[in-house]
This record gives structure tokens, C-alpha cells and sequence, in this order.
């Protein structure tokens, strides 16, 4: 198992940094922190739950918009597209590791 | 008008201001009472950060467990602090009151208004800058996080009154990026460098409450009534300090929940 982080800091957004725990080609376990606001802040653990798993990383801001959606969640200082941006750029760092 | 609670608390350790916080923000949620504003200061100092925030990432535990400063995760977002010499508010409002807007950032704006006031009043030039900050020229003065739980709205925020910049520095990580604005010790501002060490008197705290609350009065319409915690705050504070602020599996672990009070009254 292999962690690998991405820092990302949007205009107008707060510091996110997005951890993931690679292993297989798969995500094992994700962490979202930052000094942003999520509300109820509990629904970053659904956010992180997206992350997991072998995900198809084309679709991913449309899979965090349905958790945002259905947990009723509101990001402030933070937003799904910079969440998958970190994501992705976690598992290219790890890809090209993995490739060379 | 409305009355509204004060408090004004002595000054607390790290663990106990967070859990009278909660203790609060669960006393509103219980039962149908008035706003409360909560004024108040920390001894010793301590260090929290934000909920969404790592104490990996974001602190020197080493450098605090040397110098005993406690370092606390906050039920609330945004970044971390070293809590020294401020004052420091909390308001807790009821999510279906007049001064606690549906929106988060215009909730911030409306709340940190009378920060802003209070600033102005000593002669300072000090605006709200979203999302949660206040600022005197381009330099923090005021930063605060807000959370919404069970109908009731807690925004607690800090009042700089002095910086120690060495020992922030020496307790906390500064991201690299935020650097890019400029030196640090640049971005943010306090009391005693804008107007001199009047700013460090006790006269002068007790004078900025007044200020904040007297500022808050006039921005939200409301009289206050100065008052003390219940004692079934007081009881609980003291359980959630135990039983949440003082444990890791809160402080570095986001599986627990902030433990909720019991039945309503």
C-alpha cells in the first residue's frame, strides 16, 4: 500500500489537500482535509467514500455531485471539482510510479 | 427587543472552551431559549484546528507537547489557531431566527459585522473579507467557523490581540501556498500592533468586550442580559471536555461524532 497526496488550492477556495491509499490499482481509503467548510461536516466521510474503490475517474465530479446531492451536504471554501482534481493528480503521481 | 444572553467567561483551558461550546449549542438545541453570546479567553494557551483539518499536517507535536500546549480539533471548520492572547466570541443562534440567515456566507457576513463595528469604534479600518475573515488594511485581524447542528447555528471566532509570532510558527505547519501571499507574519495583524500596548491591559479586554457585545446589540437588535451557564451546561462542558476534547479518537479520528446531550428538558 502506497499513500500518495495532492495539494490544491482553487482561486477563491481554501487549502484542500486530498490523501489517497493506493493498493492494486485501487483506492483503499481517501482523506479530504483542508481549513475549508463542509456542512454537515459528517458528509465528508461520504465524500471520501467516493473516492474508494476502482473508480472510473472520468465520472468522478458527477459521483461526488449525487453525494452532495443526496446527503443534502454544502461546501464552502471547497467544491467537488477540486476534490477530483487532487484525486486525480494523487493517482497520476501514483501511475507514474507504478509505470516506470 | 429581544434579550439575549452574555456570558462572559474566565479564562479556560483549550478542551474546556470547546466543550462549553458544545454544551451550549446543545443547551439551545434542547430547549426554546434566546440567543446567547459568549465572550471569552484562553489559560494556557492551546492550539485547535480546524474539523476538516490533520494534526499531521498541521502541527508540531512535538514543539507543543514541549511548551504543554494542548492541541484540540474543533467541531467546526477552517484552520488552525494558536490561541494565546485574544478574545475570542461564540454566538449561538436558532437556524429559524432572523439573525441566523439560510446562507453560510451571508450568515458570516452578518455575524462578523459587529466584529467589524466593534473594530471600528477603537478607529480601525477593518472590513469583512469573505468567506470568514475580517481584516485591517490587508492583515487578518479576525477569523471565524461556523457550524449548524440540530437547528441551531454556533459561529465562534477570534479577536487578535497580540501575536506571538515565534511560538505560532514554531507550533504550527504554514502551508506553503498560503505563503505566496506574502511573509506570514505579514497576513496577519493584532490589536497591540495597531494601537500599542494599551492593547495588553486588562482594563483594555474588558473594554473590548463591552465593545462586542454593545456592537452586537446594535447590528442584531437585541439587548443582553448578562448571565452564567446552567448547571446542566456546567455538567456537561465537563463530560464532553472528558468524553470528546480530551480523547484522540476524536482530536485525530473523524468515525466519532460530537456527542449529543440527552433528552429535552
Amino acid at each position: 500500500m502506497t499513500t500518495r497526496s495532492a495539494v490544491v488550492k482553487a482561486p477563491g477556495e481554501k487549502l484542500l489537500r486530498v490523501s489517497l491509499d493506493l493498493g492494486g490499482g485501487v483506492v483503499r481509503a481517501a482523506r479530504i482535509s483542508g481549513d475549508f467548510f463542509i456542512h454537515p461536516e459528517e458528509g465528508v466521510l461520504l465524500l471520501e467514500k467516493a473516492l474508494c474503490g476502482a473508480p472510473e475517474w472520468d465520472e468522478l465530479v458527477l459521483r461526488l455531485q449525487s453525494v452532495v446531492d443526496a446527503g443534502g451536504l454544502e461546501l464552502v471554501g471547497v467544491s467537488i471539482e477540486s476534490i477530483a482534481r487532487g484525486a486525480l493528480e494523487a493517482v497520476s503521481e501514483y501511475d507514474a510510479e507504478t509505470s516506470s | 427587543m429581544e434579550t439575549w444572553r452574555l456570558i462572559l467567561d474566565p479564562p479556560g483551558r483549550g478542551a474546556r472552551n470547546m466543550a462549553v461550546d458544545l454544551a451550549v449549542l446543545h443547551s439551545l438545541v434542547r430547549t426554546v431559549c434566546s440567543p446567547t453570546l459568549r465572550l471569552y479567553s484562553w489559560n494556557p494557551p492551546a492550539v485547535t484546528i480546524g474539523y476538516f483539518q490533520r494534526i499531521e499536517e498541521e502541527v508540531r507535536e512535538e514543539e507543543c507537547r514541549r511548551e504543554g500546549v494542548a492541541v484540540i480539533r474543533r467541531v467546526t471548520g477552517g484552520g488552525a489557531v494558536l490561541h494565546e492572547h485574544e478574545l475570542t466570541y461564540s454566538v449561538f443562534i436558532p437556524l429559524a431566527h432572523r439573525a441566523a440567515p439560510r446562507s453560510i456566507r451571508e450568515s458570516y457576513e452578518l455575524l462578523c459585522g459587529p466584529i467589524v463595528d466593534a473594530l471600528r469604534g477603537l478607529g480601525l479600518d477593518a472590513r469583512f473579507s469573505p468567506i470568514n475573515d475580517v481584516l485591517v488594511g490587508e492583515a487578518k485581524l479576525s477569523g471565524s467557523a461556523q457550524t449548524r447542528r440540530d437547528g441551531v447555528l454556533l459561529q465562534h471566532g477570534t479577536l487578535l490581540i497580540d501575536v506571538n509570532a515565534g511560538r505560532m510558527f514554531r507550533l504550527l505547519n504554514v502551508a506553503k501556498q498560503k505563503s505566496a501571499k506574502g511573509e506570514p507574519q505579514d497576513r496577519v495583524s493584532s490589536l497591540r500592533r495597531l494601537l500599542g500596548e494599551r492593547a495588553l491591559s486588562a482594563d483594555f479586554a474588558a473594554g473590548l468586550a463591552g465593545r462586542i457585545a454593545r456592537a452586537f446589540s446594535e447590528r442584531l437588535d437585541c439587548d443582553f442580559e448578562e448571565g452564567r451557564l446552567s448547571a446542566r451546561e456546567e455538567e456537561e462542558a465537563l463530560r464532553i471536555e472528558r468524553e470528546l476534547f480530551n480523547l484522540d479518537a476524536w482530536n485525530r479520528d473523524r468515525s466519532i461524532r460530537p456527542v449529543f446531550a440527552g433528552p429535552a428538558d
